[in-house]
C-alpha cells in the first residue's frame, strides 16, 4: 500500500503518534490559557460549542505530553507518572458526579480561576472523564519498550476506546444523541475535547504499532481492520438507537424566554384562550376516545386552523388519536401539550418536526423571568396530561400571587358548565406550579419525578456499558481474527511443506515408516505399502504387522535388528526381501533412526525405505552372466556346457526347468533337445520325455517359433494361451510361464533355450530377461562357433584329403607342397611324383601366358574363382578344369603360398557344346516360323518376340520390345485380353485359343489366335508368360460370312414361309369346302412341305450353332423323372396325331443328373418324335431308364419298321432317313439324329441303337450321374 | 372375367397380316387393329387401348423387344399384356422373352386355324393370373 520503501511502517506510526501528541498537547495548552486569561473564544470556540472545562484542558495537555514522552528512551517513568496524574483526576471527577460534590473541579474554579463563582461546578462532562480515564490508564500500562504482548494489545485497545469516545462525542454534538451517560447534571462534551480524543486515540494506536508485537503483525491486516471498523460502527448505531428510545421517556426542555413571548401572549391571548378551550373541550368531550367517525369530525375542527398542517393520529395506547403540530397553533406559542402514559411517565407526544421548533429562543431582556403555568388534564379524576404555558411574569406578578392568577386564569377560560364537563362534580383543584426564573434566560423544566430519573440513569449507564463492551468485543474479535489468520497461514504453510515433502518422497520413490519402541506401534505410508506389495494406503499397527510382510526368512532377524538398533540408539539399516502376493520377490532397503531431538527419552523410530529390486536383479543377472561365461570357458563342447548353463539360469533367475535345443545335425532343419535341467527336488516327467523325442521344424512348437522369429518369446501363462505342440506336456507337469530365446550371433542361429516356471511370467521380469538373453545368447553362440571351428578344422583336413576335386598348393616358386587324392585321380600323378616339383608340368604350352597372368593376380592377393582352363594330365591329355586359386598368407599377411582347387569339367564342356548347337537350330526354327512367338512379363511388357511379328503386324522388333502387349490389341478386344491376362496371373495358368483382333501398323487389323503358358520363377512364382499366336483372319472372315448367311436364312426364309404356311393352312382349314378333292390334296402337299422346310431350317440352325461351339449349356441338378414327364407332356399332341401311345417303364424317381434341362428335353423330344413317327398307329413307344455304373441309360423303344442294315451306319450323318417314302409321309428333316447325337455328346454322354427290321428300333443314350 | 374385346396385331409382313386377318374373322366379338411397325403400334395403342397386343419380333427400325420396352414405359400401356409372334420359339428363347416382359409367345409360323383358340387360351391364362 502506501507504506512503500520511502517510509517504513515503524517510522510512519511513530510520526503519527508524535504528531497526535503535539496536537493534544497544544489543544490542552491553548484552552488552559483561555481559562487563565478568561478569553472565552479559546475555551468555547464560538457560540454553538460547549465550553471545555479546565480539568479537561489540563488533562489533555498532560496526555499529549505523555504520548510524546513514551518516545523518549529511558524516560518511561515520566509518561507513567503523567498517566497516573490524569487517571487520578478522572477518578476524582467520577466521584464528584456520583456524590454530586465538588472536589478537584471546584478547587480549581474556586481558588484559581473564578473566585466569584462559588457555585460553579466546573466538572467536565462524564464522557470526557471517561476518555481521560482511559488515556491515563493507557500510559500507566505503557511500562517498557518493547511491550509485552498483553500490554501491547491493551495499549492498542485503549487507543481504540479513546478514538471511539472521541467519535461518539463528536457525533453527539451534531446528531440527536445523548452523550451525558444519564447524568443530568453532566454537560455535553466540547468540540475540541472530542477532536482531541480522536487524535489521541489515533496517536495511541499508532504508538502501539511501534511496539514489537504489534509491529510484527501485518500493519494492514484488512480483515481485522474491517472488523474493527464495523464493530465500532455497529456499537455507535446500537447506542444511538437505545439513546433515541430513551428520549421518548425523558426530555429536558430548555426554554429561552424573552419579551417576544410576552407580546405574543398578550396579543394572542384571546385567541389562545379560545383555542385551548376548544382543544380541551374536544378532548374531554370525546373522553380521549375517537372512533373513525369522530376522527373525521376532529379533522373538521382542525380544518378551522390549517387543514394541510395536520400531522396525524398517534399513540392509540393512550387513546389520543390526533395531534397537530405546534405550527398549527401558531397562535398558541408558549404552550405545549404533554401526556401521561400508562407507566405514569409524562412525555411530549412526538411530533414529526424536531423538538427544537418547540423551543423558542429569545434574547431575554428580563430581569425577572416568566411564569410557567401547568394545566393538568384529568379524565374522571385520573391525571392524563396537560398543557404547560409560559406567561409573562411581570404581568402576572402585578396581580395576586399564583393562586389568584390561577383562579382568574383558569376560570376565565372555562365557564361553569364547561368546568363540569371537564372535571365532573369532583372537587377540583387545578395543579399549578409556577417557577420564577431570575437573572437567567434558561428554564429547565423537569416533568418526570425524581425517582423516575434515577431509573433513567440506569438506562443511560447501560448504553455506556454496551458501548464499551462493544468496543472491547470488537477489539478482542479483531485480535482473534488476526491471530486466527496468522495461525491459518502458518498451518497452511506447514501443510504446504508437508505436501512438498510427500511429493519429494514419492518422486524419489521413498516410503516412510515409524515405530514406537514403547507402545510397539508402527505406521507407514501408502508408498511403503506399495513397496510391500499391499494396496497403497496408510497403515497403522504394531511392529509385527510390518515384519509380517517381509520374506519369511528375514522376519525374525529383521525384528531383532530393529529392536537392537533402538536399544543401542543406533541407526537401523537393512536390506530385506519382500514376498509379494503375486509371488515376486522384491528387495527393499530400510533405514530408521530414533528421534534424538525429543526432550523425553528417545523412543520413536522414524525411517524411510526404498525399492532396490531393480539393482538387486541386475546384479543377479550380471552374476549369472559371469557364471555362464565361466562355464563356457571351462567346457569343451556345447553338449557338456549346456546342462550347467541351464542349471545356472534356472537357479539364479527363478525358473523351474530349462531345455536347450540345438539345430539337429541328423535331422535337416529341425531342432532337437540337447539337454534338460531341473532341480533334483522336483520332476517334470511328461515334459522331459516328450522334449527328448521331439524334432521341431521352424515354426513348430515354442522353440520352433523362436527359431522362426529369431527373437526371444514368452507365453505369460500357458493355460491362458494356445498350448504349443510340446507345451501340452508342460501344462500336465504344472508349468505355466515360459520364456525362450534364440542362441545366435551374426553367423546365424545355433539353438534355442527355453525356460519354464510353475508360476506365470511377471511383466517385471521381461525387460531384464530380454537384455540378458541377448548377451548370454551371444556368448554361447561364440563358444559354439569356437568349438565348432576346432571340430571343423579337423574335418576340413579330411574333406580336403578325400575331395573329388583336385586340391593342391604350391609356393610362390611353383613347388607343389600338398597334393590330395582328387589331384591324383584327375591329373594322374602320385604324391611322390609331384611333391617338390614345380607345377609347370601341368600347364599346356598354349596357356603359359594365361597361367602367368593368373599367378600374378593371386600373388597380389586376389582370389580367382571358377576360372575355366585346361590342364595336362600325366598321360598328356588335355582336360577342361574349373579352377579356383587363392593366396595363402602367413601371420604377417604376406602371400607365401597359393592354393588351387581344380574341378573336372570336361563332361560339362561337351554337353555345353551340344546344347549350343541345339539352341541354334531352335533359334533358326523360331525365327522362321509363321507363328508369332513371344514372351511377356507380369506387366504385360513384351520381353521376347520372334521376327514374325514384322510380317504379321508390320512392326519392327525393336518397336514392340518392352511395350505393353495390350496396346497392339484392338480397342474392343483389349479389355477381354487384360481380364484373361489377369486371370491367368491369378490362376498361374496360361490361356488357350484366344482369338483377338490385333492392330496392323498400316491401321488395319488382323485376327490372331494365341495360346500361352507360364514362365516359372523361383519359389513357385511366375515371372511371365510365353506363347505363340497365328493369323486366323481368313477363317474369321469366312465365319462371319456364314453367320450373316444363317441369320438371313433364319429370318428371310422363315418370314415368307410363315405366310405360305399360313395361307395354306387357311385354305385347308377354312376354305376346304370350296376346294375340289384334287386341289385339296395338292394344297395339303404344299402345306406339309412348307412345314418340313421350316423344320429343316430350325435343325440347320441348331447344327450350325453346335459346330460353331455357340451352343451354351446351362448345367443344373435335375430329376430325370420330372424331365421325362415334361418331355412326355410336350410330345403328347404329336403322339396323338399319330395315334401312338407313349409309356414309361421302370423309371426311378430318384435319379439326379447334372445337366441342361432344355437340351435334355430336346434330345428326348427328338428321339420320341422319331419313334412316334416311325411307329404304326395304335402301337406303343416305351421309355425306360436304368442306372449303369456311373451312368444312367435311357432307352426309347418303338415298334416301327426298323432301320435297314445298310443305312444303320449312316443315320447319325446329315440328311439320312431310312425310307424316302416314309419321309414324304411324315416330313422329317434328316437332321434330328445328328443334332441329338451332338447334344448328348456335349452333355457328356453317348448314343447308340439296336434295330430289327419289322420289329422295331430302340435308341439308347447314356448320361453321367451326379455323384 | 373380362372379355377380350380389342387386339392390336403388329407385323411388318403384309402377307402375314392378311392371313391373321382371315384368322380373326373367326373371332367376330374381337376388334382387331393391324399395325406394320413398332411406332405405329404405340401410336395406335395410345388411342385404341387394346386388351392384348400381338407383336412380331423381327421388324425393321423398331423391333418387337424395343416396342415392348417402350410400351412398358408408358403408364397407360404398361399393364397391357404383350404376346410375341416369333420364329424363335425354343424354350429358352421363350423364357428370355418372358423375362423381358412378354406375357407369352405364339410361335411362327402360326396355324391360322388355331390362332383364335391360342389367343383365347392366353387371355384366359392372363385373366387368371391377374384376377385369380
Amino acid at each position: 500500500m502506501f507504506f512503500n520503501t520511502t517510509v517504513s511502517p515503524i517510522k510512519l506510526t511513530r510520526l503519527i503518534a508524535i504528531s497526535a501528541g503535539v496536537f493534544v498537547l497544544f489543544v490542552g495548552f491553548i484552552s488552559m490559557i483561555g481559562w487563565l486569561t478568561h478569553t472565552q473564544v479559546l475555551i468555547q470556540l464560538g457560540a454553538p460549542s460547549n465550553v471545555i472545562q479546565f480539568n479537561t484542558s489540563l488533562c489533555l495537555f498532560v496526555l499529549g505530553l505523555a504520548l510524546l514522552s513514551i518516545f523518549v528512551e529511558k524516560k518511561l517513568w515520566f509518561s507513567k507518572a503523567l498517566g497516573l496524574f490524569v487517571f487520578i483526576i478522572s477518578i476524582l471527577s467520577i466521584i464528584e458526579y456520583i456524590y454530586n460534590i465538588s472536589l478537584v473541579s471546584q478547587f480549581f474554579f474556586k481558588n484559581i480561576l473564578l473566585e466569584n463563582q462559588p457555585d460553579f461546578p466546573g466538572r467536565p462532562p462524564l464522557i470526557t472523564v471517561m476518555g481521560m480515564l482511559l488515556g491515563g490508564l493507557a500510559f500507566i500500562l505503557y511500562s517498557r519498550n518493547p511491550l509485552s504482548i498483553l500490554r501491547s494489545l491493551l495499549f492498542n485497545c485503549l487507543g481504540f476506546c479513546i478514538l471511539g469516545i472521541g467519535l461518539f462525542g463528536l457525533l453527539s454534538l451534531f446528531a440527536p444523541i445523548e452523550a451525558s451517560f444519564g447524568f443530568i447534571n453532566s454537560n455535553e462534551i466540547s468540540l475540541q475535547t472530542a477532536i482531541s480524543f480522536i487524535i489521541l486515540g489515533l496517536g495511541i494506536i499508532a504508538a502501539s504499532f511501534n511496539t514489537s508485537f504489534i509491529s510484527s503483525l501485518p500493519i494492514l491486516d484488512s480483515l481485522a481492520y474491517i472488523v474493527i471498523f464495523f464493530g465500532i460502527l455497529l456499537t455507535i448505531l446500537l447506542c444511538s438507537g437505545l439513546n433515541n428510545y430513551q428520549q421518548k421517556a425523558v426530555r429536558r426542555v430548555t426554554l429561552h424566554v424573552s419579551t417576544a413571548i410576552q407580546n405574543l401572549i398578550e396579543n394572542k391571548l384571546n385567541q389562545y384562550e379560545k383555542d385551548t378551550r376548544r382543544l380541551f373541550l374536544n378532548l374531554a368531550k370525546n373522553d380521549f376516545k375517537f372512533d373513525e367517525r369522530e376522527k373525521a369530525e376532529n379533522l373538521n375542527y382542525l380544518t378551522d386552523y390549517e387543514e394541510d398542517k395536520v400531522i396525524g393520529w398517534i399513540n392509540d395506547q393512550l387513546k389520543v388519536t390526533y395531534l397537530v403540530s405546534l405550527q398549527n397553533f401558531k397562535n398558541l406559542i408558549g404552550t405545549s401539550l404533554f401526556l401521561r402514559d400508562e407507566a405514569n411517565r409524562v412525555f411530549f407526544p412526538k411530533l414529526k418536526q424536531k423538538p427544537s421548533t418547540m423551543i423558542l429562543n429569545f434574547d431575554s431582556p428580563f430581569e425577572d423571568n416568566v411564569f410557567v403555568i401547568l394545566f393538568p388534564l384529568f379524565e374522571k379524576g385520573v391525571f392524563k396530561g396537560g398543557l404547560f404555558n409560559l406567561l409573562d411574569s411581570q404581568k402576572l406578578l402585578e396581580g395576586s400571587i399564583p393562586s389568584v392568577i390561577t383562579d382568574q386564569f383558569i376560570f376565565s377560560i372555562w365557564n361553569e358548565k364547561e368546568k363540569e364537563m371537564l372535571y365532573g362534580e369532583s372537587n377540583f383543584t387545578p395543579y399549578v406550579e409556577t417557577t420564577l426564573l431570575k437573572g437567567k434566560d434558561e428554564l429547565v423544566l423537569k416533568v418526570a419525578p425524581r425517582k423516575k430519573t434515577y431509573s433513567l440513569l440506569i438506562d443511560n449507564s447501560l448504553i455506556a456499558l454496551i458501548f464499551f463492551i462493544g468496543i472491547f468485543n470488537t477489539l478482542v474479535l479483531a485480535a482473534f481474527v488476526h491471530y486466527w489468520k496468522s495461525n491459518y497461514f502458518r498451518l497452511r504453510e506447514i501443510k504446504q511443506i508437508k505436501n512438498n515433502l510427500n511429493l519429494a518422497l514419492s518422486s524419489a520413490h521413498l516410503g516412510t515408516w515409524t515405530w514406537d519402541a514403547f507402545t510397539n506401534q508402527t505406521s507407514w505410508d501408502a508408498y511403503t505399502s506399495r513397496m510391500l506389495g499391499l494396496a497403497p494406503a496408510n497403515f497403522k499397527g504394531n511392529l509385527e504387522d510390518l515384519i509380517h510382510n517381509l520374506h519369511p526368512n528375514d522376519q525374525s532377524t529383521e525384528k531383532n535388528k530393529i529392536i537392537e538398533a533402538s536399544a543401542q540408539q543406533t541407526t537401523y539399516q537393512s536390506e530385506v526381501k519382500v514376498y509379494w502376493p503375486d509371488h515376486t520377490i522384491h528387495h527393499l532397503f530400510f533405514i530408521g533412526r530414533l528421534n534424538k531431538e525429543d526432550i523425553n527419552e528417545p523412543r520413536k523410530m522414524y525411517g524411510i525405505c526404498w525399492d532396490i529390486t531393480a539393482i538387486r536383479e541386475s546384479h543377479n543377472l550380471l552374476e549369472t552372466e559371469f557364471a555362464i561365461t565361466n562355464v563356457l570357458k571351462q567346457a569343451d563342447s556345447l553338449e557338456s556346457a549346456s546342462p550347467h548353463i541351464l542349471e545356472l539360469l534356472c537357479t539364479k533367475l527363478d525358473w523351474d526347468i530349462g531345455a536347450f535345443w540345438v539345430i539337429s545335425e541328423h535331422h535337416v532343419n529341425k531342432l532337437e533337445c540337447l539337454s534338460i535341467w531341473h532341480s533334483s527336488s522336483s520332476s517334470y516327467p511328461h515334459f522331459t520325455n516328450s522334449s527328448r523325442q521331439l524334432y521341431l521344424p521352424k515354426g513348430m512348437g515354442f522353440p520352433g517359433n523362436i527359431w522362426a522369429e529369431n527373437r526371444p518369446l514368452w507365453i505369460d501363462n500357458l493355460t491362458a494361451d494356445l498350448p504349443q505342440p510340446h507345451a501340452s506336456e508342460a501344462i500336465i507337469d504344472g508349468l505355466r510361464g515360459v520364456f525362450g530365446f534364440p542362441i545366435l550371433d551374426e553367423r546365424g542361429t545355433i539353438g534355442i533355450i527355453e525356460l519354464y516356471r510353475t508360476q506365470p511370467i511377471l511383466e517385471s521380469m521381461k525387460a531384464d530377461l530380454l537384455n540378458f538373453s541377448s548377451s548370454i545368447s551371444h556368448s554361447i553362440a561364440q563358444f559354439y562357433w569356437r568349438s565348432k571351428d576346432d571340430k571343423m578344422r579337423n574335418e576340413m583336413a579330411a574333406i580336403v584329403e578325400f575331395s573329388r576335386d583336385a586340391i593342391y598348393s604350391r609356393d610362390l616358386q611353383g613347388k607343389i607342397i600338398n597334393w590330395n587324392q582328387g589331384a591324383i585321380d584327375l591329373l594322374g600323378y602320385s604324391v611322390e611324383e609331384v611333391l617338390g616339383k614345380t607345377d609347370e608340368i601341368l600347364i599346356p604350352p598354349d596357356r603359359k601366358n594365361e597361367f602367368n597372368w593368373l599367378l600374378a593376380e593371386v600373388r597380389s592377393g586376389k582370389v580367382i574363382k571358377s576360372f575355366e582352363t585346361q590342364r595336362i594330365n600325366k598321360d598328356g591329355q588335355y582336360i577342361w578344369v574349373q579352377m579356383t586359386s587363392s593366396p595363402i598368407r602367413d601371420k604377417t599377411g604376406k602371400v607365401t603360398k597359393i592354393s588351387i582347387i581344380a574341378q573336372n569339367i570336361d563332361l560339362v564342356k561337351k554337353i555345353e557344346e551340344t546344347l549350343r548347337e541345339n539352341e541354334e537350330k531352335l533359334k533358326a526354327f523360331v525365327e522362321t516360323t509363321n507363328e508369332w512367338i513371344w514372351a511377356l512379363d507380369l506387366q504385360r511388357k513384351i520381353t521376347y518376340s520372334n521376327p514374325t511379328i514384322e510380317s504379321l503386324l508390320g512392326y519392327a522388333l525393336d518397336q514392340i520390345m518392352s511395350i505393353d502387349i495390350a496396346l497392339l490389341i484392338h480397342e474392343e478386344d483389349r479389355d477381354t485380353f487384360i481380364q484373361s491376362f489377369n486371370d491367368a496371373v491369378k490362376r498361374k495358368r496360361g490361356w488357350l485359343s484366344q482369338t483377338l483382333r490385333w492392330h496392323h501398323k498400316n491401321g488395319s487389323y488382323i485376327w490372331m489366335e494365341g495360346n500361352s503358358e507360364i514362365i516359372d520363377g523361383p519359389n513357385n512364382s511366375i515371372i511371365g508368360f510365353r506363347g505363340a499366336s497365328r493369323d486366323v483372319s481368313e477363317g474369321k472372315k469366312l465365319e462371319k460370312l456364314k453367320d450373316e448367311f444363317l441369320s438371313m436364312v433364319n429370318h428371310e426364309l422363315r418370314t415368307p414361309l410363315t405366310s405360305i404356311q399360313g395361307a395354306l393352312a387357311l385354305i385347308i382349314g377354312r376354305f376346304s369346302s370350296e376346294l375340289s378333292p384334287k386341289i385339296h390334296q395338292l394344297f395339303s402337299i404344299a402345306l406339309n412341305n412348307s412345314e418340313r422346310l421350316i423344320r429343316i431350317i430350325n435343325d440347320i440352325l441348331d447344327i450350325q450353332k453346335m459346330e460353331a461351339g455357340k451352343l451354351s449349356l446351362k448345367l443344373e441338378l435335375l430329376n430325370l423323372y420330372s424331365v421325362i414327364q415334361e418331355s412326355l407332356k410336350d410330345i403328347q399332341p404329336f403322339a396323338n396325331k399319330f395315334d401312338v401311345s407313349v409309356v414309361t417303364e421302370n423309371i426311378s424317381e430318384n435319379i439326379v443328373l447334372n445337366t441342361d434341362s432344355n437340351r435334355l428335353i430336346q434330345v428326348m423330344n427328338n428321339l420320341l418324335s422319331n419313334a412316334i413317327k416311325f411307329s404304326p398307329p395304335k402301337s406303343q413307344v416305351s421309355i425306360s431308364a436304368q442306372i449303369q455304373d456311373q451312368n444312367v441309360k435311357i432307352s426309347i423303344k418303338d415298334h416301327g419298321e426298323g432301320i435297314p442294315e445298310n443305312i444303320q451306319p449312316l443315320i447319325f450323318q446329315k440328311f439320312v432317313q431310312a425310307d424316302s417314302s416314309i419321309s414324304k409321309k411324315i416330313a422329317g428333316t434328316g437332321l434330328g439324329l445328328v443334332i441329338t447325337k451332338n447334344l448328348i455328346e456335349q452333355l457328356g454322354g453317348k448314343i447308340y441303337f439296336e434295330s430289327t427290321p419289322k420289329v422295331g428300333t430302340t435308341f439308347y443314350f447314356e448320361l453321367p450321374l451326379e455323384n | 372375367m373380362k372379355a377380350l374385346k380389342k387386339i392390336i396385331l403388329t407385323d411388318d409382313e403384309e402377307d402375314i397380316i392378311t392371313i391373321a386377318r382371315f384368322s380373326f374373322e373367326m373371332m367376330p366379338d374381337v376388334q382387331v387393329k393391324f399395325c406394320h411397325s413398332g411406332q405405329e403400334t404405340i401410336q395406335e395403342a395410345l388411342s385404341f387401348l387394346p386388351d392384348l397386343i400381338l407383336l412380331d419380333v423381327m421388324m425393321p427400325n423398331m423391333d418387337g423387344l424395343s416396342t415392348l420396352q417402350a410400351l412398358k414405359l408408358m403408364p397407360s400401356l404398361a399393364p397391357i399384356p404383350v404376346v410375341f409372334l416369333t420364329a424363335r420359339s425354343r424354350k429358352e428363347e421363350i423364357k428370355e422373352y418372358k423375362r423381358l416382359g412378354a406375357f407369352d409367345i405364339i410361335p411362327k409360323p402360326f396355324d391360322p386355324m388355331t390362332l383364335p383358340q391360342t389367343i383365347a387360351t392366353i387371355w384366359e391364362a392372363y385373366q387368371s393370373e391377374t384376377h385369380p
